[in-house]
């Protein structure tokens, strides 16, 4: 069943018209858990919009970024690829709610390359990085 | 390095592990959080934190 009517396939569409570069998902399901499920169909929802947004459905369980523990992957990870390569990005879940706006825009930056506002010192500490850097954005969806 | 978004809701037993009483909340490198939509200097403080330097 598809997430989005025919009215927010419009907003949606006005919206994925500034990608750029194609991004692909990489999208690790989560059997019988629902969020998996709609996100699934929101995934192709968008790819029906605009098929620069395409979806890769993967066997198995997303590879573990640590810290993170197996039998906390509860539900769907979505990886971000674009050019083949990974960029960094994932989402743990469903974006509902406001968290929906937030997650096309995400999607629209990292098509568009599109810099983040961020200070020389801190993209300067970014770039010489030595170490992994796993960050981890909790959201709730309302 | 990856960043991630985390559906809390979803991702229950990952959210008990950090606590995740409000949102958003940043948690980095399993080490360090900070709750709230920072300014980026607060936030790379937590960074640097959980790097060790």
């Amino acid at each position: 069943m598809p997430m989005l009517d025919e009215s927010l396939k419009k907003e949606v569409a006005a919206l994925l018209d500034q990608m750029v570069d194609p991004v692909e998902v990489l999208f690790y399901p989560k059997a019988g858990d629902a969020a998996s499920d709609a996100m699934n169909e929101l995934l192709h929802d968008l790819s029906d919009v605009n098929p620069k947004v395409s979806v890769k459905r993967q066997e198995g369980a997303a590879p573990l970024v640590a810290p993170d523990l197996d039998d906390e992957m509860t539900s769907s990870v979505s990886v971000f690829t674009t050019n083949g390569q990974p960029t960094g990005v994932r989402y743990l879940g469903f974006p509902g709610g406001r968290e929906f706006g937030t997650f096309l825009q995400d999607v629209v930056g990292i098509s568009s390359r599109v810099a983040p506002e961020l200070s020389p010192e801190t993209v300067h500490f970014i770039e010489n990085l030595e170490k992994p850097l796993h960050l981890q954005v909790f959201v709730t969806p309302t | 390095m990856v960043a991630d978004m985390v559906d809390a809701g979803s991702f229950d037993r990952l959210s008990n592990r950090y606590r995740v009483s409000g949102v958003p909340m940043t948690v980095v490198n399993g080490k360090a959080q900070v709750t709230g939509a920072v300014p980026e200097a607060q936030l790379m403080r937590t960074v640097r934190q959980a790097l060790g330097g």
